[in-house]
């Protein structure tokens, strides 16, 4: 699965806009700023995202699916929310769990609605 | 074209094209690519790139006196850089000069990448960025050195 920025150059290319065409129907945007978005140096912010899926002709969901970032502000939310992430999180780091570690175990637990 | 042989600047030749030769050779290409306008109007240029070449122009800081550059490989044009301000600045006479400095470009990809699959390309460019750049060149530098024909 592609990037996020990629996915949205292929998407444009497909519809033939050009950076600064697209740039435009997402109400006067920097072509620049949207050169960026598609080298994966920023990331929209929601209301953009919703714009470009508006002029792309895609779900929202269809272009979160592409968004590879680390969900960093959900884990700080966590964290603040029960200390207990907090130790959690720096158990993981601590011991230099793996991705791979962490998704079995998280693979082989029902979700919390589920149990 | 003719080519003329030259003993200054980071190539051993230097293409000389008539204006009608740059003129058949750009309707060629838009046609080619399908962007030749049916009627007079405005060339859809940044789609001619990303078709003809496979680039996407990036926009980036560049010093205040450098709207642009081209950089090549031996196979030909591998990234083309816009100024940033221009992009941003979003006033008429800026989406202007975005408009020429990209056909100029373009114009470098169409007449003189061959240079670059003959000979080593020069290795600087401006400033302390030139160091990072594996080849290339800015706009007055190939003016300079190649010929303004474009």
């Amino acid at each position: 699965m592609k990037p996020l920025g990629e996915y949205i150059r292929e998407l444009r290319q497909q519809k033939d806009l050009s950076l600064r065409d697209f740039a435009k129907r997402l109400g006067g945007k920097s072509a620049a700023f949207i050169s960026d978005i598609e080298l994966g140096r920023r990331f929209p912010s929601d209301p953009v995202l919703e714009d470009i899926a508006r002029v792309l002709d895609v779900s929202l969901e269809n272009l979160r699916q592409h968004d590879f970032r680390a969900p960093v502000e959900d884990l700080k939310k966590l964290a603040e929310q029960e200390p207990a992430f907090g130790a959690a999180f720096r158990t993981i780091v601590d011991k230099q769990i793996t991705p791979e570690d962490l998704l079995k175990l998280a693979e082989g637990k029902p979700k919390r609605d589920e149990k | 074209m003719r080519t003329f042989k030259v003993k200054q600047g980071p190539f051993q030749e230097r293409p000389y094209y008539t204006g009608n030769e740059i003129e058949r050779i750009c309707l060629d290409e838009l046609t080619a690519a399908g962007l030749l306008p049916a009627s007079p109007s405005a060339v859809r240029i940044e789609r001619f790139i990303e078709k003809r070449f496979a680039l996407t122009p990036v926009y980036e800081d560049l010093p205040a006196e450098v709207l642009g550059y081209t950089l090549f490989g031996p196979k030909g044009p591998t990234k083309i850089v816009i100024s940033r301000v221009l992009a941003d600045e979003g006033s008429k006479p800026a989406e202007r000069r975005i408009n020429t400095t990209l056909a100029h470009e373009a114009g470098h990809c169409l007449l003189h990448g061959h240079l670059f699959a003959m000979a080593a390309p020069p290795t600087h460019l401006f400033g302390s960025d030139a160091a990072r750049e594996p080849a290339g060149f800015r706009d007055n530098f190939l003016h300079g050195r190649i010929g303004g024909n474009l």
